[in-house]
């Protein structure tokens, strides 16, 4: 089993519209992959989706070997699951949150479990109804880390946590990750934060998967170029143009993709000069995905 | 010592973290024998992926800066002064590279490169 | 799984436990010790009569705490909006039967609260011998119909929304028209008064909620 996720032709229908659409995805084993999109483009719905919570109007989904919803039950007991917001019951304590969540996984870790809460520097005795955001996103990632998961599950983990919470948090995943090789799917808005973390990456809008693949593919085939003089479009260019727009005076800006270096060559034989090469970041790649993704779909429509 | 990663540096952070380990031996910072953080450790220290801090040390092995021993974790390989001589001339070569592809980025021909090195050497001196 | 769902159950319910146990165990010892003034030397049509209020008491408690048990427990988890519950490596089947199981568990302490409430009530007047076992009957029907309002609410609470509308809109039309059909069409009359009759006293399934709840034959 070379993928921990496999998602097929997944379409979810929410009211009369459809808010996943035929989605393709492929989580390899072992990989941090990264999850970005706008809100409303359908992540912590699919993320749903593929651990049985919501019912598919079609397509297949198979998560560890297993298919979902079928056999999710059996799945759930290896993954390691942070939803959006606090999910657990206000009225236990930490201790009889982690009690609870214990007795229903047998893989669970009593000893690292209490050596995180000591690292997460939670109380036993504190409410979960009233623990801080920032202790309770320490409390959901414990619990999906002494599980010992093979996949964990993270919806925007980080999102509303301080810098320091969020370090501390990050810190334990990865920790974990290195040590156990397990694979993380991670949905977030934080795309700085996924650069550091993620070795993969897809980017989800209205529903649809519109880039999927691994991060350093991403962010070195996309390049902003400044173009002098008239663009040569006589011969078909090597790489993907996702967008061109005017720039300062005579010259246009183009956004492209898939380029090397050696690429230089086709301005050179036409008659316009590429003044800059620019290395775009992850957000950037994004934002310039996005909308040439919107406009295709536009023009298409 | 591995302060300053920046993700979004057109540099891999393998490399980044590769450089900092290359100019810690050849400053003396690191000596022969001392240990490098595991990967783990440094994964949840920088908050990067630990595919990210394996690349960056196994390509620090595969250059003798390393030795990455199974079970033990990573340690500074042997360099005698000729060696960490050599690991600074493959420092400056690096800088250099670096200097050329950002030059090749703006159009700035070689030649003119040259020039305003030998100025700023110049002035320098 | 099945002591923690348990110890979960009891954090969110001991409130509303104490207060039905607490009620059902002074309920027969109030309504007692109201009527005990006005009975003349304990006759038993007198004390017949003192069960029948006691049993009319323990019967609204007892579906009450059922009720409440079920409703709260759903409540819970509606307000997280299920995402735990779902999360968690159980079939839902499971997950329902450890729920329903364990609150069942629980509503044995309101009943013991009848139990002992009606011994000592009982203890206080001359029982004539057929009725020596009253509390501990009183306790069984009060189990039972406690168990079963649980069970109503449970089912209603967990089938999924539309299909809970569905039943309950079906047995609004089923019990309307069966009124309707007793007043309106009285050849049918006699038929459906006599299923009625048999459904709601002993043996039929709801006797437990109308039968009398002294229940021995005086």
């Amino acid at each position: 089993m070379t993928h921990a996720i496999t998602i097929d032709n997944l379409s979810y229908r929410a009211g009369q519209h459809f808010a996943i659409r035929d989605l393709r995805m492929r989580v390899p084993n072992g990989s941090v992959y990264g999850f970005l999109g706008p809100n409303g483009s359908g992540k912590t719905t699919t993320l749903r989706l593929l651990l049985g919570m919501l019912p598919p109007a079609d397509g297949t989904i198979t998560v560890l070997g297993h298919e979902i919803p079928r056999g999710a039950h059996r799945a759930l007991a290896r993954i390691g699951y942070v939803p959006e917001r606090l999910h657990l019951y206000p009225m236990l304590t930490v201790a009889e949150t982690m009690r609870h969540h214990a007795s229903f996984y047998p893989t669970w870790d009593a000893t690292e479990a209490e050596r995180l809460r000591r690292t997460f520097d939670l109380r036993a005795e504190q409410r979960v109804g009233r623990l801080s955001k920032g202790e309770a996103g320490k409390l959901m990632m414990l619990l999906a880390l002494a599980v010992r998961p093979e996949l964990l599950v993270l919806d925007e983990p980080t999102d509303g946590l301080d810098p320091v919470v969020r370090r501390d948090v990050l810190a334990a995943l990865l920790e974990y990750v290195s040590a156990h090789g397990a694979t993380v799917l991670v949905s977030s808005h934080l795309v700085h934060e996924q650069e550091r973390i993620c070795d993969w990456i897809a980017v989800m809008d209205g529903g649809r998967l519109v880039a999927e693949m691994p991060m350093h593919a991403f962010r070195s085939g996309i390049k902003r170029l400044r173009i002098a003089g008239p663009p040569p479009l006589t011969t078909p260019a090597p790489f993907g143009i996702l967008a061109r727009r005017a720039g300062t005076g005579r010259e246009e800006e183009w956004v492209v993709r898939d380029w090397r270096d050696d690429m230089t060559s086709w301005f050179a034989a036409g008659d316009a000069s590429l003044r800059e090469v620019v290395d775009l970041d992850l957000e950037e790649s994004f934002v310039e995905t996005l909308r040439a993704a919107r406009d295709a779909g536009g023009r298409a429509a | 010592m591995f302060d300053h990663i920046d993700p979004r540096s057109p540099t891999p952070i393998y490399a980044q973290i590769a450089a900092r380990v290359r100019i810690a031996v050849a400053s003396g910072e690191l000596a022969t024998g001392d240990p490098l953080p595991s990967v783990r450790a440094l994964a949840g220290t920088l908050r990067v992926n630990p595919a990210t801090v394996v690349q960056a040390y196994r390509e620090l092995e595969h250059d003798g800066v390393v030795d990455m021993r199974q079970g033990s974790g990573t340690f500074i390989a042997t360099l005698s002064p000729e060696a960490r001589g050599h690991t600074r001339e493959q420092e400056a070569r690096r800088l250099v590279r670096e200097l050329l592809e950002q030059a090749a980025r703006l159009a700035i021909c070689p030649l003119d490169l040259r020039r305003a090195i030998d100025a700023e050497l110049g002035t320098r001196s | 799984m099945f002591g923690q769902t348990l110890y979960v159950q009891w954090k969110w319910n001991r409130d509303f436990l104490a207060f039905y146990t607490f009620v059902a165990f002074t309920a027969p010892l109030i309504i007692l010790w109201v009527a005990l003034p006005h009975l003349g030397l304990s006759s038993a049509r007198e004390l017949v009569r003192i069960g029948g209020v006691v049993g009319i008491a323990i019967a609204v408690i007892s579906v009450c705490a059922g009720m409440t048990v079920a409703w709260q427990g759903y409540g819970v988890d509606e307000r997280l909006g299920h995402i735990y519950a779902l999360s968690l490596p159980v079939t839902r089947t499971r997950a329902l039967v450890m729920r329903a199981t364990t609150a069942f568990a629980l509503l044995t302490l309101p009943v013991i609260g009848v139990w002992i409430g009606s011994a000592l009530a009982a203890a206080q007047v001359e029982l004539p011998a057929n009725l020596h076992s009253y509390a501990g009957s009183l306790a069984g029907r009060a189990l039972l119909a406690a168990w079963l309002a649980h069970a109503c609410m449970f089912a209603l609470r967990y089938s999924a929304g539309r299909r809970a509308k569905i039943v309950l809109f079906t047995l609004a039309i089923v019990v309307g028209s069966l009124g309707f059909a007793t007043e309106a069409v009285p050849s049918a009359r006699a038929t459906i008064v006599r299923t009625a009759e048999f459904l709601i006293s002993n043996p039929g399934p709801f006797g437990v909620f109308f039968g009398r709840w002294t229940l021995l034959d005086v």
